[in-house]
């Protein structure tokens, strides 16, 4: 061999060594999925992240329950923020690495339950002396059903109610939201506090901000007597007349009487943002926007809360979130366990410390109306669980994708690209074609 | 990809009955050659083929990941022809495309020429340029939100001194694309470092010899820059045209293809086949014929390439 | 060019570079002031009174430096390999002779074609066969094997154009393939492999959908992954973002200050030869 030959193949083992030894030294020599203990079960929890949420779960509430179940670890895969999170979940369970046990929202969990890879739990509820399924606030129960099992436990959730800038309804000499306050008297608060400061003939405070995402406007429908869908979920109810005109009323708040920046300005931008930096005197939002206005967040302004204003009746939007364990799981007994103190008493005390959602489980949700962990919570936090009695989910169809992608005439209408009318009977028309093609 | 074919490799080749098909120094040189090329060649047996091979596999049928592949034949593709979201996001990347691709190449080429040249200081203004590219991705596009934010965003603010209404850029299905080009120009240093790196390595003495003809600045950079430069610029234009075909990140964080369907870009769209509706084969079929567009749109520029570019 | 002025030419880059770092200022803007006033209309460019909390908010709300040793050793352990074994096959693209060369070429090419997130999941389970997948080593042990198409690609181009009177001279004096991509491509090549050298590093610093598939536990996370925390279901928490951003891109913008010395350095000295 030519010594030319020799020095490139060991310059190319060479490099292959560095590499090696590189990953080596990366993965710390040690392959922490195979580090079991025996007699020690380790269960993988996927789970969306914030800083502060990770903080309470790995300062709080799994030594909390290592404490009290020695024969089982948890470990966590946090999916940090939402980017990915079904994407990664789903490279997870093709590699059959899917982890024991994971968090669901509203919107993701009809698609998982709808594929048959969870776990029903109404056998361990059963059996179980101390939780009963009455024990959770029934929208988020119910909402977790699947073809009549349990495919679940939930474990926190917010109603939406009005946030008001009391400073600027001082500042304005506009008196705050009644507790039975109408539709009429919201748009004239609204047109009240809508002010343009500098006179450049664009408002710098606006009275309210809509928004054209699906977790806001539904409400509108239904404060309108109207409904997206007919009961059985068999058609879209979106071409009728009640429903186009919520939809309508909300809409027109920013397209016609200009008293809310353009949805098209809350779509580029998170919605509280105008809230916090008083450019807006009203959000709808949930109990989670807490993390944001309270603490060292805390707002430079007074704040309070108003029921949503009533319509023809009463509604709001009740949004939830849940953990679900994977059929593949090896340790379903084990699984239960944590699920079960992830949402039952302990794991919903603790959670409160997060200071947003509220939990799913009554009593805590109860306790910590009554006595707050935080207590510059504003006086009227209870309107968070008034609005429970008429709080609904709106719907998500498992293929939400399809519907999803249906929607984008909505948000055109919300933009001012069309009229609402056309939008609202062409999405009403499209979703019915996809029901009638099966897709959901 | 004959792109600099050899002299020698072009001559004919003799009947292997008369003399063996390479000589020793030949067959000395392939052996070389694969010796070279062993790290690529085993990457590609290991990590690459196999992957784009069970894509491939997938085309032909429907799979969501949790339940079993079926197969389903051409169906993915027959679908493909009916859907009107995938000739938007077709139309919408080809647009995307058609702005990318030219601004990115003259903006990088022109601060690159700028950046060539001897002068106190260029250490920092290298370095400006260069600063967008070296911030992380999610920063960048959480930034120009903000910046593109139509009410308090520091671009219509500035814009607003000049017009009364300025446009609302990524909520504005008119603006969102352009505004997109932007925010892609404002992160061009990689482009631009690797034209400087070809300007930098055309000997001085060429344009030292133009000088003593009389040759223009003007002259000069048609005779000897552009000439000189042009694998490079070859280079970047192939790989700005593959980076435009797959513009996914800005889509996927920023504006999740909106508004009213305006950044519905074709991978993003695709990526949502895949983890949104959860259709794995739909979603390979679409990277099978984003393949198929893009590998004829290189070998069409190698094609044009051949009477343009340049080797020494 | 040469004809501009030289005042004139500054005032070109002044301005030219003013709008490159205005954008940036807005960030180290933002990463300073307090949570309410980031979207404010009256916001000014730099707050009366920076909230220097925000940095330490940011940077303690999660472990930021096993993220920050991850993503060095990462990048690091790729750029080696990539500039390497990149350097290799594009030399034997472009200098050396062998059968289908231009078809290998096309098939190099062609693996940046195919949209990586469809080869995402079999790539995934892939690294599942030797259970390497809550590790660092997917992200790094692909770079010495090619280093990537676009590298190699790059650095043929560059090879390319290297005067081949030079080779000539190396093979009459003996000189084998290996000794002329050591000793003489190599060499003449600086400015490229610097740019490869720091595209790779860059790369790997900021690629985001690798680490998020193939890391699991926060030891194993990266820095562009631990980022996306700021940015969650419930809303965006712009200053840490920004801050975390700005803290996380200083050291590798000291670097490269001190690297692009040595990039223009090495470009010329390989351009005296040519």
């Amino acid at each position: 061999m030519a010594p030319s030959r020799r020095e490139l193949i060991r310059s190319l083992a060479s490099a292959y060594l560095v590499g090696a030894a590189g990953s080596l030294a990366a993965s710390g020599c040690r392959d922490t999925r195979r580090d079991d203990i025996p007699g020690v079960v380790t269960l993988e929890f996927y789970n969306y992240a914030t800083p502060e949420f990770l903080a309470l779960y790995n300062e709080k509430i799994i030594p909390r329950f290592e404490k009290l179940n020695p024969g089982i670890r948890i470990r966590m895969n946090a999916s940090l923020g939402d980017a990915g999170y079904d994407a990664k979940l789903l490279t997870l369970i093709a590699g059959k690495m899917a982890p024991d046990l994971f968090h669901v929202t509203q919107q993701n969990f009809p698609f998982y339950a709808a594929k048959d890879i969870l776990m029903p739990v109404d056998d361990f509820l059963k059996r179980d002396s101390e939780l009963s399924p009455d024990a959770f606030y029934s929208q988020v129960t119910e909402g977790m059903k699947y073809k009549g099992s349990l495919l679940g436990l939930p474990s926190d959730f917010s109603t939406i109610v009005m946030l008001y800038n009391r400073d600027l309804f001082d500042r304005y000499g506009v008196r705050p939201p009644a507790d039975d306050w109408t539709w009429d008297d919201y748009l004239q608060t609204s047109q009240a506090l809508t002010h343009d400061t500098d006179k450049d003939g664009h408002p710098d405070v606006y009275g309210t901000m809509i928004s054209g995402t699906y977790n806001r406007w539904p409400s509108w429908v239904w404060m309108n007597d109207g409904d997206l869908f007919t009961p059985d979920m068999s058609r879209s109810l979106m071409d009728e007349p009640a429903a186009i005109e919520g939809i309508t009323y909300y809409a027109n708040l920013a397209l016609k009487e200009h008293v809310s920046p353009t949805a098209a300005q809350s779509m580029g931008q998170d919605f509280q943002d105008f809230f916090t930096s008083g450019m807006t005197a009203m959000i709808a939002d949930s109990r989670f926007a807490y993390k944001r206005f309270l603490r060292k967040r805390k707002l430079p302004f007074r704040w309070a809360l108003a029921p949503m204003p009533r319509g023809k009746r009463q509604a709001t939007t009740f949004i939830w979130g849940g953990n679900c364990i994977l059929k593949s799981t090896r340790h379903p007994e084990e699984s239960w366990k944590f699920l079960k103190f992830l949402s039952g008493p302990e794991g919903a005390a603790i959670s409160r410390e997060a200071g947003n959602a509220l939990p799913a489980y009554r009593p805590a949700a109860e306790e910590e109306i009554r006595k707050p962990l935080d207590p510059t919570v504003p006086p009227t936090d209870h309107l968070f669980l008034d609005a429970v009695s008429y709080g609904r989910t709106a719907p998500f169809p498992p293929q939400y994708a399809e519907y999803n992608q249906a929607m984008t005439v909505l948000q055109d209408a919300f933009l001012g690209l069309r009229p609402m009318e056309d939008a609202c009977k062409e999405f009403a028309a499209e979703v019915n074609g996809l029901l009638n093609a099966g897709v959901f | 990809m004959a792109v600099a074919v050899s002299k020698r490799e072009k001559e004919p080749v003799s009947p292997p009955v008369t003399r063996p098909k390479y000589t020793e120094r030949e067959r000395k040189e392939i052996r070389d050659a694969y010796l070279f090329l062993s790290p690529w060649l085993l990457g590609m047996l290991l990590f690459t083929a196999g992957p784009i091979l069970f894509s491939l596999f997938l085309s032909f049928c429907k799979w969501d990941v949790i339940s079993p592949i079926q197969w389903i034949g051409l169906g993915n593709y027959q679908q493909m022809l009916q859907d009107k979201l995938l000739r938007i996001a077709l139309v919408n990347t080809i647009s995307y495309a058609a702005l990318y691709i030219p601004l990115s190449i003259l903006t990088a080429l022109g601060l690159a020429m700028l950046l060539n040249q001897k002068l106190k200081g260029m250490g920092i203004f290298r370095t400006l340029f260069y600063l967008p590219t070296l911030t992380q991705g999610i920063a960048t596009f959480t930034l120009w939100s903000i910046i593109f934010e139509p009410e308090a965003g520091l671009l219509n603010r500035g814009l607003r001194t000049f017009i009364s209404n300025p446009p609302g850029w990524l909520v504005d299905p008119a603006w969102s694309k352009p505004a997109l080009v932007i925010m892609a120009l404002w992160s061009v240093g990689g482009t631009m470092l690797i034209f400087l790196a070809g300007l930098k390595n055309i000997p001085v003495d060429f344009y030292e010899a133009a000088s003593i003809d009389g040759a223009k600045p003007f002259t000069q950079f048609f005779r000897i820059t552009l000439p000189m430069l042009s694998p490079t610029i070859f280079f970047n234009v192939i790989m700005a045209t593959i980076g435009a075909f797959q513009v996914f990140a800005a889509a996927f964080v920023l504006t999740s293809g909106g508004p009213s369907n305006s950044t519905l870009f074709y991978v993003y769209y695709l990526f949502n086949r895949s983890f949104v509706y959860f259709n794995m084969g739909y979603a390979s079929a679409m990277a099978w014929l984003l393949f198929a567009i893009v590998l004829a749109l290189t070998v069409l520029q190698t094609k044009v390439g051949q009477k343009w570019v340049h080797y020494s | 060019m040469a004809k501009l002025s030289v005042p004139l030419r500054y005032i070109c880059l002044c301005v030219l570079s003013a709008l490159f770092a205005i954008p940036f200022l807005w960030m180290v803007g933002t990463s300073l002031t307090p949570a309410n006033e980031v979207l404010s209309r009256s916001r000014p460019f730099f707050p009366a009174h920076p909230d220097w909390g925000n940095y330490v908010e940011a940077l303690t709300s999660l472990p930021f430096g096993i993220f920050l040793q991850n993503t060095l050793l990462v990048a690091v352990l790729s750029m080696i390999g990539q500039t390497l074994t990149a350097a290799m096959v594009a030399f034997a693209f472009a200098r050396l002779r062998f059968p289908h060369r231009d078809k290998l070429f096309l098939l190099v090419l062609s693996t940046m074609m195919l949209p990586p997130q469809v080869t995402m999941i079999p790539t995934f389970v892939l690294w599942t066969v030797p259970g390497w997948v809550d590790s660092l080593k997917p992200l790094i042990i692909p770079a010495f094997f090619g280093g990537g198409a676009f590298f190699i690609f790059l650095l043929r181009q560059f090879f390319l154009t290297l005067p081949s009177e030079l080779e000539d001279a190396a093979r009459l004096d003996g000189c084998s393939n290996w000794g002329i991509f050591r000793h003489v491509a190599l060499p003449l090549s600086k400015p490229a492999l610097t740019t490869v050298a720091l595209f790779s590093f860059i790369g790997h610093w900021n690629d985001f959908l690798g680490p998020l598939i193939y890391t699991q536990s926060m030891e194993k996370k990266t820095l562009a992954v631990g980022l996306t925390a700021f940015k969650s279901l419930h809303g965006t928490e712009y200053h840490l973002l920004m801050a975390a951003s700005v803290a996380v891109l200083l050291p590798i913008l000291i670097i490269f200050f001190c690297a692009q010395r040595y990039f223009v350095e090495g470009i010329q000295s390989g351009a005296v030869k040519g």
